[in-house]
Parts: C-alpha cells; sequence; structure tokens
C-alpha cells in the first residue's frame, strides 16, 4: 500500500515537472527613443512548436524573428531552451503594449506574458553606467550612419510607376554590413533595378556635415491597388567600428586614439530607412475602355504578319509589340478572335524590358503561331488594346491594322484531319465518282417545263372534259331514244283516229275500197305504233303473238284477228251493203279503246 | 401568199433548231472525249457552252459536275449534282456522285430528324422530278378516261365492273401523281437552295461587315436562302441555323 502510495507521489512529481514549461517574453530595454531600436525575445524553456508572433502593429519590424535554441547537461539533467527574438524600432511615441506570442509545447498551448513599451522623444535616461555608454554609442551611431528612403513620387495613378531609392550616409566606418530585411511593398509589384555590384561612395553635405553616401538598393513600385500605400522601411545590420573612450585623459590619448592601435571596437548596429507614404489615386473610371486591363504608361503597339499568304497547314507568326515606358512587365498578350480553321498555339513572350532610375521602358514581343487548316482567306482581325495615358490623363485605345491571310491548297489533301467520320461516310473513303453519261440526249431549253405548260394543261384537262362529254350526251340520247318511244305510243291512238275519220268520210262517200283500207292502215298502224314494231315486220300472227304477250284477253284478240280479216276479205269481195262498213267501223272503235284501256 | 412565207419561216427555225441539237450532241459528245482524256478544262468549257446556249438535261449536269470534281473543284461539281438531280432525282449515278461529293464537304451538317410518316411522303415525293410526276399523272389520267368510256358504253356487266375500279384507281393516283408534282414544282421553284462557293466563309449574324461571326462554312454546303437584303442573303442550314452571308459568296442551284 505504501508502495502504491509512493508510485502515486512519483506520478505527480513528475507531472510537477511536466507543468513547469515557462513561455515568457522579455525586451532589452522598455524605454526607448522614437529613433532607437530594441529587441523582444520571446523564450520557452523546453522545446516547442507552432510559434505565434503577436502584433507589431506600433513598431516597425527590422529583423526577426530569429530562431535559437540550446540545451544544456548540468549534473544530469536536461535543459533546453527555445527562444524567437525581433528587432523593433516604434513608429512614434507613446505607451504600447507588445501582446502575447503563442507557443505549443506537448501538445498544450502556452502564452507568454505581455510587454508594456514606452516610447520617448529624447533618448531614455540611463539606467545603468554601461547602458549609459552603450546609449551613448548609438546614439552617435545614429546620428552619423542611417538611411534614407526616396521616392520620385507620392501621388501617383494606380498602375503609374514609382522609384524609389534606399540611400545610406554614414560618417562613421563601416566594417561591415548587409541588408536583413528587404521591404515587404504589400500592395505593390516590384522591379529591382540592377546596381552595378559594389555600392560606390559619394560625399553629400547635409546641413553643414560631409556624409558619405551610396545607394543601396532602387525598385520600381507599380502600385496596385489604390488608397494610401505604405513603403515599410529597410533595415541594415551594419557593424561599426566605434572608439573606446578611455577614462583618463592623457597625453598618449591622441596618439593612440586610433584603430590601428586597437582602442576601438565593432558594435553591431542596426540601421532602418523611414517609411514612405504613398498616396494612390485609382484610374477614372469616365471613359474606361471595356478592354482597359491595368496598363498605365506612354505605350504604341505594332502588328505584323510574317507572311500573308501560305499554304494550308504551314504555320504563319503573327507579332504583336507593345513598346514604350509603363509597366510592360504585367501587359497581358490579347485574345486572338479568328476562324475555328486557324489554329492559335499559345503565344511566345520575349521582353526587351530595362528597368533603370528613369522607370521601366522596353519592349514586349508576343508571338502567335498560326496554322491554318484548310485553303482559303481568313480574316486576322485588328487588336485593340487600352491603357492610361499619364500625360493626357486619359485612356488611349491603340489598335493595329487587319490582315488577310490568303492559305492556297496545303501539300497534305484538304479533309485530312477531319474527324467522326460516320459509319455511312466509310463506304465512300477510296471510292471515285461514277463514270459521265453518254449517248444520244433530249437537251430541253433552260426553264421549259413540260409541267405547266399549255399542252399539260391540255391533256390534263382533255380527259375531263372528255368524260363530263360523255355522260351529258349518254344522258341525252338516253332520254332522246325515251322519249321517241313515247311520243309513238302516244300518238298510236291519235293516229288511229285519224286514220278512223276517213275512213268514216269514206264510208258516207260509199268508197268501199277506200274504207276497208283505211279501216286495217289504223288497226295495223296502231299496233306498229303501240309496240314500236316496224310495220313491215307485222302479220297477223305476230300481232297475236304481242298482244298475248300484253296479256290481252282472248276474245279481245279474236275480234282484233276477225277484223282485219274482215277488211282484208271485203276489199277484194264484191258489193256490199253500208250496214256492213257501219258495223265494222264502229267495231273498229270499240276495239281501240278496249286496246287502249289494256295495254 | 402570207401563209407560205410563214410556213418557209416555219420551216427554216424548225431547221436551225433541228441543226443546234445535233450541234449539242456532237459537242455533248465531244465533252465527253475530253474527259476521257483528261482533258478537264475543255470539258468543262464546251458542258458549259451547251448551258449558256441555253439548253439542260439531267445527263449534261451530271457529266459537268463530273468534270469540275476531277478538276477539284467541289463547289461546282456539287452545285451541277444538285441541278442534275432536280432534273432527274431518281438516278442512281447522280446520288452515288453527289454523296461522294457531300463526303469531302468539311461541314457535316446533321439535318432535323422527321416524324417517319413524314419522310417517307417526302421521299415519295422527292423520288421523282416534278416533270416524272407530272407525266405519269396524266398516263393515269388517260387511262381511267379509257376506263371511264368502257364503263359507259360496254353492255357487259363485267367489263363495266373491271373498267369502273381501275378507272377509278389510275384516277385516284393521277391525282396524288399532280399533287406530287405541284409539291416537288413549288419546292424546286419557290425555294431557293445554294451551294457555298468560298474556301470558307464567315455567317453573320446581321447583313452587316461589322457584325458578330456565328460561325464558319466550308465550300460546297448546301444552304437554303430565305431572304435578301442588299448584297447580303439570309440562310438556314438544314439543322436550323441561320444567318447572313455575302451574296457572291454563294450560288442558287
Amino acid at each position: 500500500m505504501k508502495y502504491l502510495l509512493n508510485i502515486l507521489f512519483l506520478l505527480f512529481a513528475i507531472s510537477l515537472f511536466a507543468q513547469d514549461a515557462k513561455f515568457t517574453a522579455s525586451v532589452n530595454k522598455n524605454k526607448v527613443g522614437l529613433n532607437e531600436t530594441f529587441k523582444i525575445t520571446f523564450s520557452l524553456n523546453k522545446n516547442g512548436n507552432k510559434f505565434n508572433a503577436p502584433s507589431f502593429k506600433d513598431f516597425f519590424v527590422l529583423s526577426g524573428p530569429n530562431q535559437s535554441s540550446n540545451m544544456q547537461f548540468i549534473n544530469g539533467n536536461v535543459s533546453q531552451t527555445i527562444s524567437f527574438s525581433y528587432m523593433l524600432k516604434p513608429r512614434a511615441v507613446g505607451k504600447y503594449t507588445i501582446g502575447s506570442a503563442s507557443i505549443e509545447t506537448d501538445g498544450n498551448k502556452i502564452l507568454s506574458n505581455k510587454v508594456s513599451i514606452e516610447v520617448t522623444k529624447s533618448k531614455t535616461t540611463p539606467q545603468a553606467n554601461q547602458q549609459q555608454q552603450n546609449k551613448d554609442i548609438y546614439k552617435q551611431i545614429g546620428e552619423n550612419l542611417f538611411i534614407k528612403a526616396k521616392v520620385d513620387k507620392t501621388n501617383v495613378y494606380q498602375g503609374e510607376q514609382i522609384v524609389v531609392t534606399y540611400k545610406v550616409y554614414t560618417r562613421v566606418s563601416v566594417v561591415n554590413y548587409a541588408i536583413n530585411k528587404i521591404p515587404k511593398l504589400s500592395g505593390f509589384w516590384a522591379q529591382d533595378i540592377n546596381l552595378s555590384g559594389q555600392i560606390s561612395l559619394h560625399t553629400e553635405n547635409i546641413d553643414g556635415v560631409n556624409y558619405n553616401t551610396g545607394v543601396l538598393k532602387k525598385t520600381i513600385l507599380f502600385p496596385q491597388k489604390s488608397g494610401k500605400l505604405e513603403i515599410d522601411p529597410l533595415a541594415m545590420e551594419c557593424l561599426v567600428r566605434v572608439k573606446t573612450q578611455s577614462r583618463r585623459k592623457s597625453i598618449w590619448d591622441d596618439f593612440f586614439d586610433d584603430p590601428f592601435f586597437g582602442r576601438s571596437k565593432d558594435v553591431k548596429y542596426v540601421a532602418a530607412s523611414n517609411p514612405i507614404r504613398i498616396n494612390v489615386r485609382s484610374l477614372p473610371e469616365a471613359n474606361k475602355p471595356s478592354n482597359f486591363k491595368g496598363a498605365v504608361g506612354k505605350l504604341s503597339m505594332k502588328a505584323s504578319l510574317n507572311n500573308t499568304e501560305t499554304k494550308a497547314n504551314e504555320a504563319v507568326t503573327y507579332k504583336i509589340i507593345i513598346s514604350g515606358k509603363g509597366n510592360l512587365k504585367l501587359i497581358e498578350p490579347p485574345e486572338l478572335n479568328l476562324s475555328k480553321d486557324v489554329e492559335i498555339y499559345d503565344p511566345e513572350i520575349v521582353d526587351n524590358i530595362s528597368a533603370t532610375s528613369a522607370g521601366m521602358s522596353g519592349k514586349r514581343t508576343i508571338e502567335y503561331l498560326l496554322i491554318p487548316r484548310y485553303k482559303g482567306e481568313y480574316k486576322i482581325p485588328g487588336i485593340s488594346f487600352s491603357y492610361f495615358d499619364l500625360t493626357k490623363k486619359d485612356y488611349v485605345t491603340l489598335s493595329t491594322p487587319e490582315y488577310i491571310l490568303k492559305v492556297t491548297e496545303g501539300d497534305e489533301a484538304p479533309g485530312t484531319g477531319i474527324t467522326g467520320v460516320g459509319k455511312e461516310d466509310v463506304q465512300f473513303i477510296g471510292k471515285d465518282i461514277r463514270f459521265i453519261k453518254t449517248g444520244k440526249q433530249e437537251f430541253k431549253k433552260k426553264g421549259e417545263y413540260f409541267f405547266g405548260s399549255l399542252t399539260f394543261f391540255i391533256l390534263l384537262s382533255f380527259p375531263f372534259l372528255a368524260f363530263a362529254g360523255m355522260i351529258f350526251y349518254k344522258k341525252r340520247y338516253d332520254k332522246l331514244s325515251a322519249d321517241t318511244l313515247l311520243l309513238k305510243r302516244r300518238k298510236a291512238n291519235k293516229i288511229a283516229r285519224k286514220r278512223l275519220l276517213i275512213a268514216k268520210k269514206y264510208l258516207k262517200e260509199s268508197k268501199k275500197e277506200a274504207f276497208y283500207e283505211e279501216i286495217s292502215r289504223a288497226l295495223w298502224g296502231y299496233v306498229s305504233d303501240k309496240f314500236n314494231i316496224q310495220l313491215a315486220d307485222l302479220s297477223k300472227d305476230k300481232v297475236k303473238d304481242i298482244l298475248v304477250n300484253k296479256k290481252v284477253k282472248e276474245p279481245l284478240i279474236d275480234a282484233v284477228i276477225n277484223t282485219l280479216d274482215k277488211c282484208e276479205f271485203a276489199r277484194f269481195a264484191p258489193g256490199s251493203d253500208s250496214m256492213e262498213m257501219e258495223n265494222v267501223y264502229t267495231s273498229t272503235i270499240k276495239l281501240i279503246s278496249e286496246l287502249e284501256e289494256t295495254i | 401568199m402570207i401563209s407560205k412565207a410563214i410556213k418557209t419561216v416555219l420551216f427554216f427555225l424548225s431547221l436551225s433548231i433541228t441543226l443546234s441539237a445535233e450541234n449539242m450532241q456532237q459537242q455533248f459528245e465531244q465533252a465527253g472525249q475530253y474527259y476521257k482524256n483528261k482533258k478537264l478544262d475543255e470539258s468543262i468549257k464546251k458542258y458549259e457552252d451547251i448551258l449558256s446556249a441555253g439548253y439542260e438535261s439531267a445527263e449534261l449536269y451530271y457529266n459537268l459536275g463530273n468534270a469540275y470534281f476531277k478538276a477539284n473543284n467541289l463547289a461546282a461539281a456539287i452545285l451541277n449534282y444538285e441541278r442534275a438531280k432536280k432534273l432527274f432525282p431518281a438516278d442512281e449515278d447522280i446520288l452515288f456522285n453527289l454523296t461522294l461529293s457531300n463526303f469531302k464537304v468539311v461541314d457535316k451538317i446533321e439535318p432535323i430528324p422527321q416524324l417517319f410518316y413524314k419522310r417517307w411522303w417526302n421521299n415519295m415525293q422527292t423520288s421523282n422530278s416534278f416533270e416524272g410526276w407530272a407525266r405519269s399523272s396524266l398516263i393515269l389520267l388517260w387511262l381511267a378516261l379509257i376506263g371511264a368510256i368502257i364503263f359507259l358504253f360496254s353492255i357487259t356487266i363485267n367489263s363495266r365492273k373491271i373498267a369502273f375500279f381501275t378507272g377509278s384507281a389510275a384516277f385516284i393516283l393521277a391525282l396524288l401523281f399532280l399533287n406530287f408534282a405541284y409539291q416537288q414544282y413549288r419546292l424546286d421553284t419557290d425555294k431557293d437552295y445554294a451551294i457555298v462557293f468560298e474556301q470558307s466563309t464567315y455567317i453573320k449574324s446581321a447583313p452587316d461587315e461589322s457584325s458578330v461571326d456565328i460561325f464558319v462554312l466550308h465550300e460546297g454546303v448546301k444552304l437554303e436562302v430565305i431572304d435578301k437584303l442588299g448584297e447580303w442573303q439570309k440562310i438556314r442550314l438544314a439543322d436550323g441555323k441561320t444567318g447572313w452571308v455575302p451574296q457572291e459568296h454563294i450560288i442558287l442551284i
């Protein structure tokens, strides 16, 4: 049990030890002058990662984070320290607090303490003799070694170039130097001007004091956004040789007051330039061309085609040269609007641009490779390109002329390169057209057609007319034939009566022969007309047949035949009386009326 | 006296026509010879001479199309095949060579699909020229007339029956063919089709050089001309796309 407690205690101790991670922030001084620099160090007594610095918004970061770590073994105990340090320079007078930094160790996130800094205008009050001495030295160096940043203009348009020059001024001997912080230049597109190797020093007089000056760095800046932008300072770490001050003034001092004699020491000093504010105006919205893509300066454009005539599938180059002064490197190749039958390759861009103190100038050559695929005339439309002219303070649109590219038949047969041949097309591959037609030809006049011609209409309408005519004819014929029959039948009675009248006349005159003839004619004629039978075809037997057919009663038929017999007989018999003739006459009338009734 | 003069004039006129017809036949055969001997330019010239004299035939257009095809003038070949097809749509050689030439056209235009019965109907209608339909229609009509005569004046019932049915069938068919002839005639004469003659031409959105290019057409494409404005023709493709083209870039079939 006791044993168990011991283990627990041990575990507790270990955990205590583990929690012992300390993350502290410290400064080398918390009262600094405006021109002074100070160092802030964040240190952790363990190994850690994911260091996250607080914001130094009130200070210029001259260098850092500089990371260092060390490990110590003391009496078997391992102690490890990791630290991050920054060189800072105040921006303005006042009291500031630097917030906590954070770091992760053993999976825990630890925060450092906050540090307050007082920035004074004058130099800080000395705290210790040694420090005082150092202060003096720094102050002294600061007065004799500084960097000035200068711009050629502070009020520019977005995209207008600014040349910023960093110049070092020194009256002390600098043993060694290194630019340890290059300005971040957020919001700018920068192009360094190449300076020839060594800094050449000149003498410059400022307020009656001679300084050795040299240009450290020259950069062309193109503001990429509008508003108030800041060019942050450039910091340079110098190793400055300073004389050590002796306490006693002796006669030798002057003599030995010489670097050669080692009465001097090297001091590290970080010199930083002044920040510069640039006021960037946005480009005017009025008259802004739609194809404006941000080019600013003074530019010109040329376009050329190396060949206006070519064969299909052979390349031509189309060159666009934009030259002048301005942000040439930011100019993008224009889009070519060509026929789909011309293949366009990605343009090759060749720059011949020099960045000098006068700014960026030169030319950008954009070369397109065009390959027309088919024979024909292709238009290469003119290109228009807009930029903002700084002298005119307005937009200028440049354009190039249109080119016509004449493409003749290539060596390859046209139609190669066609993809997507349909299934039904395959059967034609390698086939030739069929041979021409020969033989006797029937040529006809152009535009003369049979359809719609007079002949056509005659031939078309004739059958209709003929049909109509035939129908009409047939109708009439039928009607006519029907009419004559009807007429004859209707007339039969009439004619018979007429004949009977004549017969009556003969009876009165007692012309026996004529009388009987008329009577027989009336009878024969009546039957002939009534039944549409020619007289010549009639005989007594036929009449009998017809009458039987017509279902005439037997006694009537017998009477008719009897009368006809009587007439025949009486015509040739001599001597007859009028009584007999009278009887025949009345019986015939009776017969005809009876026949008329039955038929 | 006057009638005699007219007669002689008519005689000489008919003589000159027959002479030139013979002459044309001669030219036609000569052009064929040139074609056989690969003298394409001479062959084309001979054929064109006959055409410029104002005469045409399906075979003439077909042969001229062949000569142009061999001379690598695809657009002219297609134009002449189309003209030949117009005169004789059912000719297999014409259809074969036209299809083969169209295969060489760069642009592949998919026609808008039609309903099947409409397609059948169209196929039937376009299987003959309007002249052909007109002729067959007339033949059937006269057949119907004969049927009518027999029907009206025959005495036997049987022959009248047969005459009635064949006659009315012929009459209905005649009317159908006449309708085909009329439709085809309208299609051929009212609708203007054209062939692109430029190697490639931009079809514009408006009849104006500075308007937007909608698409590109290459030589040999058949298109329908639906409107005209100044020097510009509004065209429609088989797939329904429309646009404007300079009129000198196309030739009407």
